[in-house]
């Protein structure tokens, strides 16, 4: 049984949320906000750090666009000594990445409450802002409103990105509050669950009562929308495994890297202050280089891409939370996403980890059993 | 330490293909225990191929994988990541926490089509100078009888 507050919707969702957060800051819940709103223009919704009640303008978890996996702000505005109150509100594929970066030491979580919302997916960003663009309404209403009706895989007949299609956690009840909305009547109420003793602190501080239920339909909702997004994970887990199960396969999935290194820039998990393979381990001297011309007959230039991502790939995809931004920052369109979703899904199936499913679960990598793994 | 012993005397009878076929095996031995433990078949004899190449490390838990997955993909055709046994480490859980990260890369590796038996993690303290050289002959065959990395030839790596 969960314990829930209900919210009635008066204007619309957002505006019922917007008014929870800016009440969050107005009645000193806590120091600083970390939202999601709608930029001046309305193209995009990007994060914000929030201090004054009053800029509470335009929050939007709900935005069919997701710039970046924000969880790294957490990195930055807290550290050991943190004693500010921080609310943050993520969709759940940051918050995995949150809880990662937590059991990374990367963000102390001692005074933040973070609270989750029900994800129906996201656009390519060029996709949204143009369809914001033209769009004379609020596009993130208009859009919840087709959602509903036409299913989940395509926007205005736009794909959603492969990350989003193939989400198996389109919901994460395990941040300290979760916003419900899913099979539930947005127009008429949404639904805060406090799943975290600290969570049912904040709402009860805030004059809210929490009751105890279940709503069948949101679970209901839910399962269809795993179960659909299971199956799409499955076929491009299926196609991407095909396609690389050899060398040469592996190589023309490669080719177009540009040793750019965006897919690392944007990756949550990659939170190293200087990456390995930008540091001087690997650099060349103009020595080396001919010299290595010279026995092997000739070297691509740039060098080292697959070293690059053979090797990125044993640094963190244990704790890849497949959130698909290293594939949206690919200019050459490498199918990161199911790379990592495929490859990924066998390493952590090895130490039986879900990365991001909770904080008590120990990295793969952090630690060890005395009696394992004999067939290495 | 390293003998003057060819490869093909210590194997056995490859066939006439096999036999044109030199290996290169790279091998990351920790200090503590492997690396004693080559030495020791040095000096005790033991007879073992010269295409092993030891690099002495710290601790099997100093080896990033990456440096394995540059030796393959620079010419390695196999390589032998070797420590000191179970709880015996001299950083109490180097090797242990080396085990999680080699099962990681096998398992990598296996995925994109690369033989997961060229790479290998052994336990070898430094009294088992004879393991040392089993190990390392061992591997020598294997390797013969995978034949060539492939990757290492691709230049367009």
């Amino acid at each position: 049984m969960a314990k829930i507050v209900r919210l009635d919707v008066k204007k619309d969702v957002l505006a019922t949320l917007n008014d929870f957060f800016r009440n969050l800051l107005k009645n000193n819940m806590s120091d600083a906000l970390v939202v999601p709103q709608n930029l001046p223009s309305g193209v995009s919704t990007v994060q914000t750090i929030v201090g004054d009640p009053e800029s509470v303008i335009s929050v939007n978890p709900f935005a069919f666009v997701l710039p970046a996996n924000s969880a790294d702000i957490l990195v930055k505005t807290t550290d050991d000594a943190s004693k500010q109150r921080i609310v943050a509100l993520f969709r759940p594929c940051e918050m995995r990445a949150v809880f990662e970066l937590a059991k990374l030491h990367q963000i102390n979580l001692e005074n933040v409450t973070l609270i989750s919302v029900d994800c129906l997916g996201t656009l390519p960003i060029s996709d949204y802002t143009e369809l914001a663009g033209k769009s004379e309404e609020d596009l993130t209403l208009k859009l919840l409103k087709e959602v509903e009706n036409n299913g989940i895989s395509t926007i205005s007949g736009r794909d959603l990105r492969p990350a989003c299609l193939t989400c198996e956690f389109p919901v994460i009840d395990t941040a300290d509050i979760s916003i419900w909305t899913l099979g539930l009547n947005k127009d008429k109420e949404i639904l805060l669950s406090a799943n975290t003793p600290k969570g049912e602190v904040l709402l009860s501080n805030m004059g809210f009562e929490l009751t105890e239920e279940d709503p069948s339909e949101r679970k209901t909702a839910l399962e269809a929308l795993i179960k659909a997004r299971e199956e799409s994970r499955d076929k491009l887990i299926q196609g991407v495994k095909e396609a690389v199960a050899d060398i040469p396969g592996f190589m023309r999935v490669l080719a177009g890297c540009i040793n750019c290194h965006n897919c690392m820039k944007v990756c949550p998990i990659c939170y190293c202050k200087e990456c390995f393979f930008e540091s001087d381990v690997l650099k060349s001297s103009p020595k080396q280089y001919l010299d290595k011309a010279g026995k092997k007959g000739v070297i691509r230039m740039p060098m080292d891409t697959v070293l690059y991502h053979i090797g990125r790939m044993n640094h963190m995809i244990t704790s890849c939370v497949a959130c698909g931004q290293c594939e949206s920052a690919c200019p050459s369109k490498i199918p990161l996403l199911g790379i990592y979703l495929a490859l990924g899904k066998d390493v952590q199936t090895v130490f039986n980890y879900l990365p991001g499913k909770s904080l008590d679960e120990d990295l793969p990598l952090a630690t060890f059993k005395e009696e394992e793994l004999s067939e290495v | 330490m390293v003998t003057d012993t060819k490869a093909e005397e210590t194997v056995d009878a490859p066939n006439e293909n096999e036999k044109k076929f030199e290996p290169k095996i790279i091998g990351f031995l920790c200090n503590w225990c492997s690396y004693t433990g080559a030495d020791l078949a040095g000096v005790s004899r033991l007879q073992y191929p010269p295409n092993f190449i030891p690099i002495r490390v710290m601790c099997t838990g100093a080896v990033d994988p990456v440096y394995v997955i540059k030796a393959l993909l620079e010419g390695a055709d196999a390589v032998l990541v070797a420590g000191c046994h179970p709880g015996d480490c001299h950083y109490l859980s180097g090797n242990y926490k080396a085990r999680r990260r080699i099962a990681i890369l096998k398992k990598l590796l296996e995925d994109i089509g690369l033989e997961e038996k060229r790479v290998r993690l052994e336990w070898i303290s430094a009294s088992e100078g004879q393991k040392f050289a089993d190990t390392v002959n061992e591997m020598m065959k294997e390797t013969i009888k995978l034949g060539p990395n492939p990757i290492k030839s691709e230049w367009d790596i």
